[in-house]
């Protein structure tokens, strides 16, 4: 699918992104949104990723030598939009996370995890907690796969 | 993709986590990260996401309207309900102006919110507890309503008040 088709069907599917524009860099399969450069000279922006099941939106801060996980939000589909499912920040002066490709995985498997045992729960059900982390890797590692290209 | 067990086949997996254009079954959403379901959730003309965050014991509810600007999560309200009988009763409500949501923050004002609540009903019902007392049942509270969902022992039933919630 060429580029613009991808931008276009994301554009319409993904959660609210305070109408701020994307680039998808096919190499990463991300979506990037422009950011937002403050005074102190950090830039602000969100890395998202999607596969047919689920969508995660990074919130990103890139400091003067680090750039840092503020934020994770995941979301289901629900028709043809985003649903957001789970959500979780960090930040401040003992709350900060270092980013790097294999912790924000890590927190995106727990935090689906959790939000799947609790839908699970509802219903009834009961899935072993290593047999749930074991899907939501799985799931997650699909975020990192070209899904549309 | 991985497969699970019988206790959660394609059919849950597909009313839960639908694929991209199918819709999702109507179910509550738990947020373990921040200790609350999140409901109606909803977005604005002009792009931003607002969602309202729910978590309760058998004797409070407590209400956050979040606000997702940018990269930015702002804390817009938090409302405090108590119960009479089945049905719900605005208590307290404290709004905030472009403040960004911290946990340590929402869980402080909830407390000082359960707080002026109690000491209100016991100046108006001329009671006699200390404000110490007070304290204490206060910051009890607001800990019963932090409880995982995913806890065993969780009170499942306090769920019917959800509906309620995302009506007002």
């Amino acid at each position: 699918m060429a580029n613009m088709q991808l931008l276009t069907r994301a554009y319409m599917a993904l959660p609210a992104l305070s109408g701020e524009s994307l680039t998808y860099v096919p190499e990463k399969n991300v979506f990037l949104t422009q950011g937002y450069t403050s005074l102190a000279g950090n830039t602000y922006y969100r890395a998202i990723r999607l596969s047919s099941r689920l969508v995660a939106c990074y919130d990103l801060g890139q400091g003067y030598s680090a750039t840092f996980l503020n934020g994770i939000k995941l979301f289901f589909w629900d028709g043809f939009k985003a649903k957001l499912i789970a959500h979780r920040t960090w930040g401040g002066y003992d709350n900060y996370l270092f980013f790097s490709e294999t912790t924000a995985k890590d927190m995106c498997v727990i935090m689906l995890k959790d939000s799947l045992k609790a839908q699970i729960k509802m219903y009834g059900g009961n899935v072993g907690e290593a047999e749930l982390t074991c899907f939501a890797r799985c799931m997650v590692d699909g975020l990192y796969q070209r899904q549309l290209a | 993709m991985a497969s699970l067990t019988n206790a959660f086949n394609q059919n849950m997996l597909d009313r839960i986590m639908p694929p991209f254009g199918t819709k999702r079954a109507n179910i509550p959403v738990w947020n373990e990260g921040q200790k609350m379901f999140i409901i109606s959730e909803y977005e604005s003309a002009t792009g931003h996401l607002y969602y309202r965050g729910v978590r309760f014991c058998d004797r409070i509810v407590i209400s956050e309207k979040v606000g997702l600007y940018y990269n930015w999560t702002y804390i817009d309200a938090i409302e405090l309900y108590v119960f009479n009988g089945t049905r719900l009763e605005l208590v307290q409500t404290r709004e905030y102006k472009k403040e960004f949501r911290d946990e340590g923050l929402i869980r402080r004002d909830s407390e000082t919110m359960v707080k002026n609540y109690l000491n209100g009903v016991v100046k108006s019902q001329g009671l006699n507890m200390s404000s110490q007392q007070i304290e204490v049942q206060a910051r009890e509270l607001v800990e019963g309503c932090y409880k995982s969902f995913l806890d065993a022992d969780y009170n499942a039933r306090l769920m019917q008040i959800l509906p309620a919630i995302e009506q007002r």
